[in-house]
């Protein structure tokens, strides 16, 4: 008969004393998002913020005004088409590089890997990616925003480290069955490494997703903007920058239009964390190893 | 195990030292093309006195715009039209409108004619050879009626825009610049503490702020209000002749302000109201707590009864049917109606020494248009690119067309003759077609004045024009970039102590010998050499 645990008082004081700071944190985090959520349905006459959850009003002009600029269409199908892109090539690239990274009898192995350490380190900075961009022909096409981050080193080392704990077992079952190493890596390693897979590809895609400042030194025309910009020059519609000048401007963005803007661009990547969750949390070993 | 290891990556190493030599030698050569795209004369143009009639040219054109120019936008193509040019603007995100442009210049793809922000790199760009020299008989030749406004806006425009005795680019005006900062006073607190006019001295200034917060103006039983915050202490300084962030010209020598022995007593009258309560003791935070930055939330929310925040159209009352700006003035209607329509506008009042003033901008902007520096060696296609200019700014009438649109289709006159977009148009639009300031960098005060109507004629009216203290330097000092930053950080922090009484007010001497050891002797050498090439 298993007799039931009892629990210490230590035990129980440091359990109550968990949940009320993760609760607390976790409000904490929250609150922000509800703020911003909130004041994007305030109308904008509402000039002095106060912190208060409840809005004063409500008005979906806010979000009229983000979604009335002709290039928001735009801008959400090229960040779209720039993510999908980039997370699959980026997945692929990167799951192949630390795949043969992580192999022992790999020729040479430390030096490739340092190789490509080194990078991580020492980078060429703006002008010299600039011209190199240009001079590859790629300034206005998606591959400029795709190719140049290709790799990520630190998520290439993770997902190196990841692989090396896999037992090598069930590589060795798989190869005296007369499998190669592409068949091994798409058939049996990479369904066992969902995780990383999901991890690498969350990373890849917020990353697409919120990035705006090599959309805008190397896209030209105005409709091949990602969204990030588009919602950038929104907000900074009415800015010091112009006032000198245009001192008849006629609004300045306002608190609850850029509160909107901020929902517009994070609501998305949010919704698409649900999808990802489940593949973190599963066992990865279960059923595929006996003994 | 399956691979030996020696065998198999020696060859490897060896293709990547020849790939690697490879890309070497072939990198340099090709990045190198000055000049930008397209747009070749004809070869009929070899010598200088040809005409080009015949030839049309290609001007690309870069300035910061709020959002891409649609390059078929009405104001473009009246403009190809008209000159018989074509014109290609290049799209540049306007906030990130110097790095972009710095990238551009770097890969050599120089623009004809573009936007150059700020004095220190105007200097930058004419050391990297980007920027064209613009001879001022050329110009006068090619674009005479420019020249000529420009010249009687301001004598010496082109000096500031000079390096090295050359000048570089043309200098931008703005006519709401030479509009003094803002001193308003709450009308309805003044009538409930017995004030009748507005006041004149610094000691009737005074009282009137020790009125302010002890007297209870709101009525509410509580001391919860105050004279003055951040920006309301500046007539202090200009009461004494000095603001402490310019430069002013004391007997015919550039001075700095912070460090003239008559901020002492400023700072000592400052001291005296912050212990006593009248300075708002949250002033170091400044005025504004979220919203429009130029807005004075702290007046706005009536805990101070005078500010000197933002600029003259933030404060102005809506004057005509589809008036616009006025923020602070709506902000405060929204809140209390009464006091919004009984402010008063007065003027910085007179400190012991007979001086007065606030902070003034200067009417040549540090914002300025300058040439590729492949125009020197194509004088017919630098002589049109000028006639155009000349062309869009020649008249009134000229100009608004460039800037607003089409009459009648775009813009029309309202009431007050002030040009107003059509449609609900807005700026942005104006911007997609071409206007607005994409390509018409060049307004002279006198337009700036006519379109704004009645809101000058307001301004002038309630004296607007008085008092301003501009700042005298009007270029970037050489070694600005090592000193500035530790200089202000030191001056902000002995002001404010000696504000706030953290320290005493004979630490004042202490600072202006640490300013000027510090690289503040350096920066006034240099101050003084630049005013002596502007006499």
């Amino acid at each position: 008969m298993a007799a039931r645990k009892k629990r210490s008082i230590g035990e129980l004081t440091f359990e109550y004393l968990n949940y009320t700071v993760l609760i607390f944190t976790s409000l904490a985090m929250v609150y922000p998002f509800l703020f911003l959520l909130s004041l994007s349905i305030t109308p904008s006459e509402f000039t002095t913020v106060s912190l208060n959850l409840m809005p004063k009003g409500f008005t979906w002009n806010n979000y009229e005004q983000v979604f009335n600029n002709e290039y928001i269409l735009f801008g959400f199908a090229n960040t779209l088409l720039r993510t999908a892109i980039g997370t699959v090539a980026t997945l692929f690239v990167t799951v192949c590089t630390a795949y043969v990274l992580s192999k022992r009898y790999y020729p040479n192995r430390t030096f490739w890997t340092m190789f490509v350490v080194f990078t991580m380190f020492f980078g060429g900075g703006l002008i010299p990616n600039y011209l190199l961009v240009k001079e590859l022909g790629l300034m206005n096409t998606v591959w400029a925003l795709v190719l140049p981050g290709l790799i990520n080193t630190f998520q290439m080392i993770i997902a190196r480290n990841f692989f090396l704990s896999l037992p090598e077992s069930i590589e060795e079952s798989a190869r005296i069955d007369g499998a190669n190493d592409l068949r091994i890596l798409f058939s049996i390693v990479l369904p066992v490494s969902m995780p990383i897979v999901a991890t690498l590809t969350l990373w890849t895609a917020v990353h697409h997703w919120n990035a705006w400042f090599d959309s805008m030194i190397y896209m030209q025309s105005g409709d091949k903007q990602v969204l990030q910009v588009v919602l950038r020059r929104i907000v900074l519609e009415g800015s010091d920058t112009m006032m000198d000048l245009s001192s008849d401007m006629e609004h300045v963005s306002r608190e609850s239009v850029k509160a909107a803007t901020i929902i517009v661009t994070t609501l998305p990547i949010i919704c698409f964390y649900p999808f990802l969750q489940k593949h973190f949390v599963k066992g990865v070993m279960i059923g595929s190893l006996k003994g | 195990m399956l691979f030996s290891s020696s065998k198999r990556s020696t060859p490897v190493i060896i293709a990547m030292i020849i790939v690697l030599v490879l890309t070497a030698c072939n990198g340099s050569g090709s990045s190198n093309t000055s000049g930008e795209s397209a747009g070749q004369p004809s070869t009929a143009n070899s010598d200088a006195n040809t005409s080009p009639a015949e030839t049309k040219y290609t001007f690309s054109i870069a300035a910061n715009q709020l959002a891409p120019v649609d390059p078929n936008g009405p104001i473009i193509q009246y403009l190809e039209d008209r000159f018989n040019v074509d014109l290609q603007v290049v799209d540049v995100e306007s906030s990130k409108y110097t790095e972009i442009m710095n990238l551009k210049f770097a890969s050599g793809e120089i623009p004809d004619y573009f936007k150059v922000s700020g004095y220190s790199n105007l200097h930058k760009y004419v050391s990297q050879d980007i920027l064209a020299e613009i001879p001022l008989d050329f110009l006068q030749a090619n674009a005479p009626n420019l020249y000529r406004l420009m010249v009687e806006a301001r004598e010496d425009v082109f000096n500031l825009a000079k390096v090295d005795g050359k000048v570089y680019a043309l200098p931008r005006f703005s006519y709401f610049n030479t509009f003094r900062r803002p001193t308003v006073f709450r009308g309805d607190w003044m009538k409930k503490v017995g004030v009748e006019k507005a006041p004149e001295t610094l000691e009737q200034f005074e009282a009137l702020m020790y009125k302010f917060s002890n007297e209870d103006p709101d009525g509410n039983g509580q001391k919860d209000t105050y004279g003055l915050s951040e920006t309301g202490i500046d007539v202090v300084y200009g009461a004494f002749g000095y603001i402490p962030d310019y430069w002013t010209d004391k007997e015919g020598q550039l001075v700095y302000g912070a460090i003239q022995p008559e901020m002492k007593e400023a700072l000592t009258i400052l001291n005296r109201w912050f212990k006593d309560k009248v300075i708002d003791p949250e002033f170091i935070t400044g005025e504004n707590q979220g919203g429009n930055k130029n807005v004075s939330t702290s007046f706005v929310n009536g805990r101070i009864g005078f500010s000197s925040k933002g600029t003259m159209v933030q404060w102005k009352p809506l004057l005509y049917e589809g008036d616009t700006s006025s923020d602070t003035y709506v902000a405060l209607k929204n809140v209390n109606p009464e006091a919004a329509d009984s402010l008063v506008y007065g003027v910085p009042p007179v400190g012991p020494d007979g001086k007065m003033g606030v902070r003034q901008g200067n009417l040549v902007t540090t914002e300025m248009a300058s040439f590729g520096k492949h125009l020197e060696s194509d004088p017919d296609k630098f002589a049109k690119l000028l006639q155009m200019l000349d062309g869009m700014n020649d008249s009134y009438e000229h100009f608004l067309e460039y800037f607003y649109g089409i009459k009648g289709e775009h813009w029309d006159f309202n009431e007050n003759n002030v040009p107003v977009l059509l449609n609900d148009y807005k700026t942005v639009d104006m911007n997609k077609w071409g206007g607005h300031d994409v390509i018409a960098v060049n307004e002279i005060p006198q337009y700036q004045k006519e379109r704004s109507g009645p809101r000058a004629i307001w301004a002038e009216e309630n004296n607007w024009l008085v008092g301003g203290i501009p700042n005298m330097l009007e270029t970037a000092l050489p070694s600005a970039g090592q000193f500035t930053t530790e200089l202000n950080k030191m001056q902000e922090e002995a002001y404010i102590s000696i504000i706030t009484g953290s320290k005493p007010i004979s630490y004042f001497d202490e600072f202006v010998e640490k300013w000027r050891k510090a690289g503040g002797e350096q920066l006034i050498k240099e101050a003084n050499e630049w005013y002596a090439t502007q006499k």
